[in-house]
């Protein structure tokens, strides 16, 4: 469906500055009905890629194909029409705020020369698809971050596109939003087996929702495959710190939590005995097994009465030389 | 108590001063709206990047903007006799209020425009929007709000750059009250047409901030 093959882009050199090389021989493929995540840090080059597949960026070298189609040599013309079938999604939102809610679904319509009547039929569909029927008069600064986004969803589904691509379409968001959000995602992609393309900082959101994943750092690809592989046998560096930050995120939303290292079997001894001493149980809401340092990290919070859950954890930080705490939530 | 107006010069001189005004607003509107698209959209890495296109036109706003308002109509005399056959009379002294207001005009659209979002001209990239469609259904009805504004602005400007104007042979408000009042000691028809004139700075003020308002949905 959609294949990327050694593609490299560089921004040329803009007055005093250095020229960017923001991705270096990237290839992946992506099939069709596939939900595929894009994680990376900021910089890594994830929107480029991202722009790459609906030609709002050239490769510097190397191609993108959709459908047998090579978006990065099409004219003018035939990449507009391509890009009928290819919708996008952003992380702040870029509606028009002139128009209500029913125009801006309507505005790709028009684009591609849909009769008025059609307009109508369609713009009412996609509405109540994404629940806005009854804000269809509304502007969009009336409206939530997560309505805006359903908004920017359903606008770009109008052509019924192939591939849907999101650049950080839940980032703005908050957790309950983002959730709600990427059902809907989640939802349309079984209705209509359309191809998600999405980029994300949080491995939560790929977690949820993705099927494949990419991971991304400096301009390359470091690590690729089925999301399940990945989170269970993450090899790259800069995945497992994915991993580690969806898990202190997690724990962050349970309580008081604590990530350690422990190396020995005693330090986990004493970890018990701790809890024992303080009359307070152990919950592991993660971890992560290092075979080759046999430095294993654990996160963990600490239930029973406050007040001993508070003593007991100033006891392990105080321990701190024997068990090195990482991240104290 | 009005007794030394005569009421008759007032109205002609009124309608002068609306019809130059009007006709230089619209023609204004008319150049400076394409020519500040222009000068956005042929700007680096934009729709229609041409640096060449954008220096020219940069260039020529920059010099009719640098020339003072009295020089261009002087200027600009024979432009207009070539054109309407006179150099006389509010419909000649149109051309030089154009000339003067459009560059001017021009450089407000300009800041309109670039204050979009370019995020929203991407997503109409995106869509699919051809440079014609993300012109005339992306930049300009999204910027309208501080295109309206402008106009006003440029339209009260035209109101006192027309009686200026009116002197040097156009008629209108200003030249009645400069050759009826100040030149031939009337006192009461000075004050007549200078009133008249702060009335209708109101009114154009007043409607285009009511226009302006009603259109920004921000
Ligand atoms: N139009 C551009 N001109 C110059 N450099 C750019 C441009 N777009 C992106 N970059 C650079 O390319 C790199 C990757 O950017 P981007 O793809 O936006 O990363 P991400 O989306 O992963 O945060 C960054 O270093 C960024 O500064
Ligand atoms: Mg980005």
């Amino acid at each position: 469906m959609i294949q990327v093959k050694k593609v490299s882009k560089v921004f040329p050199a803009q007055g005093k500055g250095e020229s960017v090389t923001a991705l270096k021989d990237v290839s992946l493929e992506i099939e069709r009905g596939d939900i595929f995540g894009i994680i990376g840090h900021s910089g890594a080059g994830k929107s480029t890629l991202l722009r790459m597949l609906n030609g709002l960026e050239k490769p510097t070298t190397g191609s993108v194909i959709i459908d047998g189609k090579e978006i990065s040599k099409l004219k003018d013309k035939e990449l507009r029409l391509a890009r009928q079938k290819i919708g996008m999604i952003f992380q702040h939102f870029h509606l028009l705020w002139s128009r209500t809610v029913r125009e801006n679904v309507a505005f790709p319509l028009e684009v591609a020369g849909v009769p008025k009547s059609e307009i109508q039929r369609k713009v009412d569909q996609l509405l109540e698809r994404v629940g806005l029927q009854d804000r269809a008069d509304a502007y969009p600064s009336q409206l939530s971050g997560g309505q805006k986004q359903r908004v920017g969803i359903a606008r770009a589904l109008a052509n019924d596109p192939d591939v849907l691509l999101c650049d950080e379409a839940t980032s703005a968001l908050d957790p309950e939003t983002t959730a709600s959000i990427l059902q809907l995602l989640q939802e349309i992609n079984r209705e209509t087996g359309i191809t998600l393309v999405l980029i994300t900082h949080e491995m939560s959101v790929v977690r949820s929702i993705c099927n494949k994943i990419a991971v991304m750092e400096a301009g390359e690809i470091v690590e690729i495959g089925e999301v399940e592989e990945i989170f269970n046998h993450a090899k790259h560096p800069v995945t497992r710190k994915f991993l580690q930050q969806e898990i202190n995120e997690e724990a962050k939303d349970l309580g008081k939590c604590l990530t350690v290292t422990i190396s020995k079997q005693s330090d986990w001894n004493n970890l018990i005995s701790i809890a024992q001493t303080y009359q307070v149980s152990i919950q592991i809401v993660g971890g992560e097994i290092q075979a080759t340092t046999d430095k294993h990290t654990i996160s963990f919070r600490l239930l029973g009465e406050p007040a001993n859950v508070n003593k007991a954890i100033d006891e392990i930080l105080s321990q701190a030389n024997k068990m090195e705490v990482i991240e104290r939530v | 108590m009005f007794d030394q107006v005569d009421w008759q010069q007032v109205w002609i001189a009124t309608q002068e001063t609306l019809f130059m005004v009007g006709i230089s607003t619209f023609f204004t509107a008319l150049l400076g709206i394409p020519l500040g698209v222009l000068l956005v959209i042929t700007d680096r890495g934009h729709l229609w990047e041409n640096a060449a296109i954008q220096r020219v036109l940069g260039l020529i706003v920059n010099i009719f903007r640098a020339v003072p308002f009295i020089v261009l109509v002087l200027f600009l005399f024979p432009v207009a006799e070539f054109i309407l056959g006179t150099s006389l009379g509010p419909a000649a002294a149109t051309i030089p209020l154009i000339a003067g207001a459009a560059p001017f005009y021009a450089r407000m659209v300009e800041t309109a425009i670039r204050e979009i979002d370019r995020g929203v001209i991407e997503a109409s990239q995106a869509m699919g929007a051809s440079k014609f469609t993300i012109v005339r259904k992306v930049l300009i009805p999204e910027a309208l709000p501080a295109i309206v504004s402008g106009l006003t602005v440029t339209c009260v400007s035209l109101i006192s750059f027309s009686a200026m104007a009116g002197v040097v042979g156009g008629g209108g408000l200003g030249d009645a009250a400069f050759r009826f009042g100040f030149q031939s000691f009337n006192d009461q028809m000075l004050i007549v047409c200078g009133v008249l004139l702060v009335v209708l700075v109101q009114i154009v003020q007043g409607i285009g901030d009511l226009i302006s308002k009603r259109l920004d949905k921000r």
